[in-house]
């Protein structure tokens, strides 16, 4: 009987642990993301797709009127596709869940130029993984996530993120909150 | 004799629940792409939430990403595929159901492991006289699991065959709210309801008479009014419609649309009142689609009033 | 008053700390005078108990005091107390400011003290016919849970709690419903009712005493615990039916998860100490899953109240989480200490047939016990994982179908067949013989069910509830079976199976969500409503914005329904207020989501969900069944109580 309990023990705790040892050898992690596709009407009602963008680096911002610090952070990305849209950055903003008179609106009121796609359903953001807004994405030239931005942005990120992606040196970390 | 008869309803009984069970196992009736995309919204996770669903949640992005499932199942995706698409974007975390890799693995792995000790001992304590009978015993629960196992079923696994769209056609609401008019005859919100619906089935006549009992329900209230008034004229009875119309400017002067409607209605036989109501309409408002037409028309001085603007 | 409060809570500890030493000096004295007669020892023993007692009812006195000063405040809205103006506002009614006290955690945590002191006071009271030694270790275990809970409601009190908090209201959700009166209190009943049995069990182990009597005691108060516990879980799940417009009941969140570990682990302790459910190793079972249940309770109190775990129903986190983990352990160690030194001699060796109600009894002891760690694991994995390896795992309802299924399949074809199954040996053909006219009930029922619906598992449980129903009326009718205790039992398992079928049968639902204007129709299946009209009104606290919607079926009108949306401006919070039509098959579930006054469209969810009354009736027949087997014998039928001073039992022995 003592024998029966200890072999019972042993047993358990080998199917245990050769179940705990067989399962921790996965999980490696995918590498860089590779952009999703982003097209449609913005909010003037002409046609936009970043794939005619492709080869350039694309800043993608999810915004919507109704969220402050989208608004905080217009006129950052609006400098900084001034700054360096000559070298080819571009600036296309997905305008999540708003109204679009509420949308054009604040484009007046920050004098944006860049062009945001229109997405009443939300259903772009899902495409890209945006759980909140506001949320920055950054394709490089090669057309993956080379960054993604939890939050408003600023010059800080633009100088030592995009920057570096426009001219040439690869940042490729993801940026955590 | 009895016993005979017992014994073959005994066995009776055991077919018929045998070919119950088999024919509901084997009738995997069609699945809609609602079905099947509200079993894959079942299992994610609504990222913004406390552990709700997005099929439970009313968040916005939970709506956006029904849509999205609804979208995917509808191009054909299996739901294990849709499973893998959220969780590329939104990390492990948006499956409810972990995946079977990685540290997700081990959450599948501890029940089965609990499971396999619970069995262990119970072998072992049975006692080894009964230790055949024990895994006869166990080996039959253990059937027993793997089956269910295998029979619960997996999110949404089968993809629909001819997928309905969204909203199949009109419903039919005429005969219930005829009924509900019925049950509740002093319900002035259901009657114009019916009315609605009767003058969308083209029952114009039938629409007036329930426009009417809605003003006799609610003789203040100049938008039902005015809509009965509507509905008089589609049915040939201009005359019918100013007296309601008038009726409703001695209680409210300053209803747009029945000013317009009136000012229409008058203008061939009072050509002054009709413009004196429809400058008041233009003042009160000039937002209205109508506003620059009528305007137009007043300038014009009152010749052919714009067919638009009559219902 | 913030000070008058911190004295009566300070009382509270030091009367309770008082009392845990008073009943230990009882315990002792007795065991000394167990070990050598002498008198003295006897007439200390009963002075020291009597001082307890004393202790125990000034620790209750002060903890009643002290619940009624904040209540006082609330219902005056005495803004004197903080705690008062975070929790209640003048424009709240009388009744919800009543049940504001637990809508916060530091009132909750008063209320938990009361409902503590409650239960001590009584359990001491209601030892008194037992030995001095187990009443002294009963009442010593049960002070020294109330010294605990008492710094724990020092330390986040409602008197002190500072300004910093007062902009935390409570979510609107706590005062816009009933049920949230009578919910806590009677979760917390029922949570802290199981202490007693943990006391209970202790005793038995240190003293030894594990005779009928201690069976009876633990039964009884797992019984009532478990009763109270049963109608506290399913008000819960009733209330987030009725109330967040979901749809549902029952979310396997974390919260959820941790009332009904406790009342799984009570579910197999009341299958051990029932009167003919005392075979093999019962006494190490008991103590062992009486035991248990407490100390999933305290982990309960842990996981809602220290933000570990991520719920829609957790507390804020608060930085109580390290003092509750500290209760758990504190309960934990002496529990398991006991248990593994007393194995050997409570152990059983015996190999009981395979065919009996021994058998049975260990199978669904071992399958509880299975679903509980489960359960267990589900909870409390993902966020070991995320607090050990950063990963973040999400474990939620299909986890639990998955994992659960065959378990609860095994637990009720067990819970079916264990009662017709002879008490010690048996054979199959015997047993089969006993029960074929249930079984027989039960297959025609599981194939008409089949048959009808096409849906394999709703048969089984149909076939096993007819099954169940089935051997009630057999036990019912037949003088020879019918005893109190197994009607009770045959009633309780008809519940558990109806419940089986009313969750199967929900799945069966239809839900359809849509966008129309007035005048729309949303559809699902043959149900339709029909919007008929808007209405909003302002009542102070929050307006309403309500939906008239005419509810049809097929080509018929049903009845008008007016699901509402409430905005609370305070707490800048919507909450919907569902329309429910319940059926004796089905019931319609009418939510407003949304009214949109830009475009003039309703967005409706519009849910069929089958046998949902169902599951609430099942509660009931529960709930009626425990009462049946548990109600008290009449004294005079009831066995002379064996006196206090008998002899210990002699444990290890077979029943």
């Amino acid at each position: 009987m003592r024998r029966g309990k200890a072999s019972v023990r042993t047993m358990a705790a080998t199917a245990i642990g050769v179940l705990v040892l067989a399962g921790c050898q996965h999980g490696a992690d995918d590498g860089p993301r590779v952009a999703p596709p982003l097209s449609g009407l913005d909010l003037q009602g002409n046609p936009q797709d970043i794939a005619e963008l492709a080869g350039e680096v694309v800043v993608v911002n999810a915004w919507a009127s109704w969220c402050g610090p989208c608004r905080d952070e217009m006129p950052v990305l609006e400098a900084a596709q001034d700054a360096h849209g000559d070298d080819g950055l571009h600036v296309l903003g997905i305008n999540t869940r708003d109204r679009t008179d509420a949308a054009q609106d604040l484009v007046a009121e920050t004098g944006v130029s860049f062009p945001s796609v229109v997405d009443t359903e939300g259903t772009l953001a899902v495409e890209w993984g945006i759980s909140g807004m506001p949320q920055t994405f950054v394709v490089d030239r090669d057309g993956t996530i080379a960054a993604h931005r939890f939050g408003a942005v600023d010059q800080d990120w633009i100088d030592s993120v995009i920057v570096p992606l426009v001219h040439g040196t690869s940042v490729s970390e993801e940026e955590e909150p | 004799m009895r016993r005979v008869l017992a014994w073959s309803v005994a066995v009776a009984i055991g077919i018929f629940a045998i070919l119950g069970l088999w024919s509901a196992a084997t009738d995997s009736g069609p699945v809609s792409a609602e079905d099947t995309a509200r079993e894959v919204s079942q299992s994610l996770r609504c990222p913004t939430c406390a552990g709700e669903s997005i099929a439970d949640s009313s968040a916005l992005l939970s709506d956006a990403m029904r849509r999205t499932v609804e979208q995917q199942v509808r191009q054909g995706r299996s739901a294990h595929e849709i499973q893998a698409w959220f969780a590329e974007r939104y990390g492990d975390e948006v499956l409810l159901a972990p995946p079977h890799t990685g540290y997700g693995w081990l959450l599948w792995a501890a029940p089965v492991a609990l499971v396999g000790a619970a069995v262990v001992v119970l072998l072992v304590r049975g006692g080894p006289a009964n230790r055949r009978r024990w895994t006869g015993l166990l080996a039959l629960a253990a059937t027993t699991l793997v089956g269910v196992w295998l029979l619960v079923p997996r999110a949404g696994a089968p993809v629909p065959q001819g997928m309905q769209q969204e909203g199949a056609g009109p419903v039919d609401t005429l005969p219930i709210l005829r009924d509900a008019v019925d049950h509740a005859p002093g319900n002035a919100g259901l009657r114009l309801a019916f009315a609605g619906a009767l003058e969308e089935a083209g029952k114009d006549a039938e629409a007036v008479k329930a426009y009417a009992a809605a003003t006799r329900l609610r003789p203040l209230d100049p938008d039902t009014r005015y809509r009965h008034a509507f509905a008089l004229v589609r049915s040939g009875e201009p005359r019918a419609a100013r007296e309601v119309l008038e009726e409703s400017l001695r209680v409210r002067q300053d209803h747009a649309p029945s000013l317009l409607l009136l000012g229409a209605l008058v203008h061939g036989e009072d050509p002054d009142r009709a413009s004196a109501l429809l400058q008041q309409f233009v003042q009160l408002a000039p937002e209205h689609p109508a506003a620059d037409q009528v305007t137009a028309f007043l300038e014009g001085g009152l010749g052919q009033m714009p067919a638009e603007v009559l219902p | 008053m913030t000070v008058l409060g911190t004295v009566l809570l300070i009382l509270v500890l030091a009367a309770s700390l008082t009392g845990a030493i008073v009943w230990a000096a009882a315990a002792r004295a007795e065991a000394v005078r167990v070990a050598g007669p002498s008198t003295t020892g006897a007439g200390r023993g009963r002075q020291l108990a009597k001082v307890g007692q004393w202790m125990t009812g000034l620790a209750l006195a002060a903890a009643v005091a002290a619940v009624a000063l904040v209540e006082v405040a609330l219902v005056s809205h005495d803004t004197r107390l903080n705690f008062v103006a975070m929790v209640s506002g003048p424009e709240l009614p009388v009744y919800y400011r009543i049940t504001a006290l637990w809508s916060a955690l530091e009132g909750s945590l008063l209320l938990w003290l009361l409902v503590l002191a409650v239960v001590s006071a009584l359990a001491v009271r209601d030892a008194a016919d037992t030995s001095q030694r187990s009443r002294g270790v009963v009442g010593s275990v049960l002070s020294l849970t109330t010294v605990a809970f008492a710094i724990v409601a020092l330390m986040a009190s409602p008197f002190t709690v500072d300004d910093g908090a007062v902009s935390a209201r409570p979510s609107p959700l706590l005062q816009d419903h009933v049920a949230m009166g009578v919910h806590p209190p009677l979760l917390y009943a029922g949570f802290l009712g199981l202490a007693v049995p943990y006391a209970v069990a202790l005793g038995g182990l240190v003293t030894r005493q594990m005779d009928a009597a201690w069976a009876a005691r633990l039964r009884r108060w797992t019984l009532v615990s478990w009763i109270l516990l049963t109608a506290g879980i399913v008000l819960g799940a009733w209330w987030s039916y009725a109330v967040l417009g979901w749809g549902g009941y029952w979310a396997w969140d974390p919260v959820e998860n941790a009332s009904l570990l406790p009342w799984l682990t009570a579910t197999a302790v009341l299958h051990t100490v029932a009167p003919r459910a005392r075979v093999g190793a019962w006494r190490l079972w008991a103590a062992g899953l009486a035991g248990a249940s407490f100390v999933l309770v305290l982990l309960a109190t842990f996981l809602t109240r220290s933000g570990f775990v991520e719920s829609i129903h957790a507390f804020t986190t608060s930085p109580l989480g390290p003092a509750l983990l500290v209760i758990v352990v504190a309960a934990l160690v002496p529990w398991a200490v006991l248990v593994h030194r007393r194995r050997r001699e409570l152990g059983d060796t015996s190999t009981p047939s395979l065919v009996s109600r021994s058998t049975a009894l260990r199978v669904n002891r071992t399958l509880l016990v299975l679903v509980t760690l489960v359960v267990l694991v589900g909870t409390t994995l993902p966020s070991i994982l995320l607090a050990t390896t950063g990963e973040r795992l999400s474990v939620g309802p299909p986890w639990y179908h998955r994992t659960l299924a065959p378990l609860a399949l095994l637990l009720l074809v067990m819970m079916v067949l264990g009662p017709w199954l002879p008490v010690r040996t048996g054979t199959w053909r015997s047993t089969a013989r006993r029960m074929r006219l249930p079984a027989l009930a039960g297959l025609t029922c599981l194939g008409a069910v089949a048959l009808i619906f096409s849906e394999v598992w709703l048969a089984v449980s149909a076939g096993l509830a007819a099954f169940a129903v089935a051997s009630l009326a057999m036990v019912a009718s037949d003088r020879r079976r019918r005893d109190r205790l197994a009607v009770g039992a045959w009633v309780a398992h008809t519940g558990i199976a109806v419940a089986a079928v009313a969750v199967l049968g929900g799945g069966l639902g239809t839900v359809t969500q849509e966008s129309v204007p007035v005048g729309g129709t949303v559809t699902a299946g043959e149900t339709t409503v029909t919007v008929i009209g808007l209405d909003g009104r302002d009542e102070g606290r929050r307006s309403v914005a309500a939906a008239q919607v005419a509810l049809g079926q097929g080509q018929e009108f049903v009845t008008v329904v007016e699901p509402e949306l409430r905005w609370y401006e305070t707490e800048r919070t919507m909450l919907a207020g569902p329309q429910i039509r319940s059926e004796l098959l089905r019931d319609v579930y009418v939510t407003l989501l949304d009214v949109d006054e830009e475009s003039g469209l309703v967005t409706l969810r519009l849910a069929v969900n089958p046998l949902v009354s169902w599951l609430w009736t099942s509660a009931g027949i529960m709930i009626l069944g425990a009462a049946i087997a548990g109600w008290p014998r009449s004294r005079r039928a009831a066995p002379a109580r064996p006196s206090p001073r008998s002899d210990p039992a002699p444990v290890g022995q077979r029943a």
